[in-house]
């Protein structure tokens, strides 16, 4: 294992330190024994805490927003970024809710009326007020975005709010005469996370056009690979993005008639290759759309951002790999099998490549000659077709590979394959470090 | 799927917990009524912030804060005599046994209770309802403790001096207005922290920290009208001296 991959690990410990360090700054102010020492001020503290934390969570969530490759490292790719991203904002909301009904439920000892009351938009009392505001506005969000099917556009609309939300969250903290008030070191270091999450927004949600940088490309040739799957090539324009194989983009198609909303893409293309190749699966309304624009797409101007992902077979250690795409995970196979060729070592891989029917299986040919140059025997393609054979298992692939012994599997492919995969693997005792995985869920 | 059952999860918590909170705080429970056992007299004056308002309020709830029974019937722990003209009393209703206050404040002024028994009718034993003149409304806001409830008790009149020997947060007496408050079990409360309470406010006049132009644990701001509302659930007795 490379040790940069041990960067990949320190995401969720850097984070919890970040995070826990205003918690003891606030378990420092005053002797513990006072902070619990009745039901009153043990949901006080617990209201503060819930806060305090809430709110680190809160930024750091829009932190993680940014795409910045440095959280790539820390995480081991965007995908897992994003699927932090999901966790921290779900627990920063849970904390969020907690924080207003214990300081509301202290208060119920002394005057039922008075809990009632903290709850009550009141404009005699601004620091409240933004703050059950920037609450309210943070419950519709998270409504919208877990229990609503918006469109992609609607929804990006409604996530420009988030930034509102969290304005509103930094005036209460500023402006609300508590505990942090009197801390210098605790209100220093919440603000310059406000500040720091309110930059966020701006760099990635309200002015992306100006701060993110994105290059130019044009639709070179667009060809259907089968029925529900396209490739398109691009070339750029001026000055191309450097890639790594396995990697993914964010496109937008800027063609009349044609959102211009950006979509992350996996690159099929190898590194060495002059452009870019992505591969389109209909999958959605958007994919569905470009999937009719295919007469008309050559030519067509695009924007790209990226190349994001830590999907790398170099990355793993060994050169004894097994490979298994499902459906359209597939495409960073493709990628990775072109750039195969050009390595100095010599890798022995083989690839499960599982689909429904035999129409999804993209082009064997394509394949083979993604690998030209290898010898037959360190690149293997094993299609898979599930209607046929049934679900692909780990002991399926065991049996056809000769065991897991000093392998590395990579998977890439639909979130319940994966789940259901790693639990077999584990089963038959092939340990987390040599199982990679890239989840396709990026929203 | 599981975030999301932990956001459904979340927000159903969130949303009872709420409700209740504003059901039973906003509808069920009369302001100004507390749990028992916390040891809090006084009547809540809900948004009066403004201190006149609060004297009057507090003076015409006088007989009731007591934890006495209706203020018609005048009478403040057996230390109010009856009152002219007041109706059909008997002095067996002056002594009649207190009850929990049912009644919450009310903004509007009532004739202030003569502190003195005035016999009325020739100087009989028994007052003569007939006879006796219609009160009329006293607004002076500090009424005269003697005889009355003794300083602590409700409606009882203290010194300053008396009020500062509370000066701990475990026995938290202030001064606002010219009125003080027990505030001791509030002290853990306060939505500015816990130690917002401490020697510079227990047992001294707080009237420049509600204002805002001093501050206390490094922190000063004008408060809003439930802060004074709540800060009247707590009122005892006018201070005197």
């Amino acid at each position: 294992m490379r040790f940069y991959r041990f960067t990949h690990y320190l995401g969720w410990p850097l984070l919890l330190t970040l995070c826990f360090l205003p918690a003891l700054r606030w378990a420092m102010m005053q002797p513990m024994a006072t902070r619990f020492d009745g039901p009153v001020t043990t949901m006080l503290s617990i209201g503060q805490l819930a806060g305090i934390i809430g709110l680190t969570l809160f930024a750091f969530n829009l932190l993680l927003t940014t795409r910045i490759k440095f959280f790539e490292d820390l995480f081991g790719g965007l995908n897992r970024v994003f699927i932090a991203h999901h966790l921290i904002g779900t627990i920063a909301f849970v904390a969020l809710l907690a924080h207003p009904v214990f300081l509301a439920l202290r208060l119920v000892p002394s005057s039922m009326r008075d809990a009632a009351l903290l709850l009550v938009p009141d404009l005699g009392n601004l620091p409240v007020l933004f703050g059950i505001l920037s609450l309210l506005g943070l419950i519709m969000l998270m409504y919208v975005t877990f229990f609503m099917t918006l469109h992609y556009r609607t929804w990006i609309l409604v996530h420009k709010f988030l930034g509102a939300v969290f304005f509103l969250a930094g005036l209460h903290v500023l402006l609300t005469p508590n505990d942090l008030s009197r801390d210098h070191i605790l209100q220093t270091y919440l603000l310059g996370l406000v500040g720091l999450g309110l930059v966020s927004y701006c760099y990635r949600t309200l002015l992306p056009g100006i701060f993110v940088k994105r290059y130019d490309y044009v639709v070179q040739l667009a060809k259907r690979l089968n029925d529900s799957t396209m490739e398109v090539d691009l070339m750029p324009v001026k000055k191309g993005i450097r890639f790594e194989a396995g990697q993914f983009v964010f496109v937008s198609f800027r063609a009349e008639g044609l959102s211009p909303e950006w979509h992350p893409f996996t690159i099929s293309s190898s590194p060495s290759d002059q452009g870019l190749a992505i591969t389109v699966k209909s999958l959605g309304a958007y994919t569905e759309m470009l999937s009719r624009f295919l007469p008309i797409m050559n030519g067509v101007f695009v924007k790209v951002e990226g190349a994001y992902g830590r999907f790398e077979f170099r990355d793993v250690g060994g050169p004894n790999q097994i490979w298994i795409a499902g459906g359209i995970g597939i495409t960073p196979f493709l990628s990775l099998a072109r750039s195969l060729a050009a390595s100095e070592v010599t890798y022995h891989v083989d690839l499960y490549y599982a689909v429904k029917t035999e129409s999804e299986l993209l082009d064997m040919d394509l394949l083979q000659q993604a690998v030209v140059g290898l010898a037959d025997k360190s690149f293997r393609v094993i299609p898979f077709v599930s209607t046929k054979q049934g679900q692909l298992t780990a002991k399926y692939v065991g049996d056809m590979s000769g065991g897991f012994t000093n392998k590395e599997i990579l998977v890439c492919g639909p979130p319940p394959m994966m789940a259901a995969l790693k639990k077999q693997f584990a089963t038959l005792g092939v340990s987390k470090g040599q199982i990679h995985t890239e989840e396709f869920r990026m929203s | 799927m599981r975030l999301k059952g932990l956001v459904s999860l979340s927000l159903m918590i969130f949303a009872t917990s709420v409700v209740l909170i504003l059901f039973v705080g906003l509808v069920l429970v009369p302001p100004g009524t507390h749990i028992a056992g916390f040891g809090v007299v006084g009547t809540a004056l809900p948004n009066s912030s403004d201190p006149s308002v609060a004297a009057q309020s507090s003076v015409g709830s006088g007989a009731v804060t007591a934890g006495t029974p209706a203020p018609a019937g005048g009478v403040s722990g057996g230390s109010v005599a009856p009152v002219a003209g007041s109706g059909s009393q008997s002095p067996a209703a002056s002594v009649s046994t207190p009850k929990p206050s049912s009644s919450p404040g009310t903004k509007t002024p009532t004739p202030t209770v003569a502190p003195t028994p005035t016999p009325v009718g020739g100087g009989g034993s028994t007052p003569t309802p007939t006879s006796a003149p219609t009160p009329r409304p006293t607004p002076t806001p500090v009424p005269t403790p003697t005889p009355g409830p003794s300083c602590g008790q409700a409606n009882g009149a203290c010194t300053a001096a008396q009020v500062a020997a509370h000066n701990a947060r475990t026995n938290c007496w202030v001064i606002y207005g010219g009125w003080y408050y027990v505030v001791t079990s509030y002290v853990n409360a306060h939505p500015g922290g816990t130690s917002v309470f401490n020697a510079a406010t227990c047992g001294h006049d707080i009237t420049s920290y509600m204002n805002g132009t001093a501050s206390t644990a490094g922190v000063s701001h004008s408060h809003s009208g439930s802060a004074y509302s709540t800060l009247n659930s707590y009122k005892v007795g006018p201070v005197q001296g």
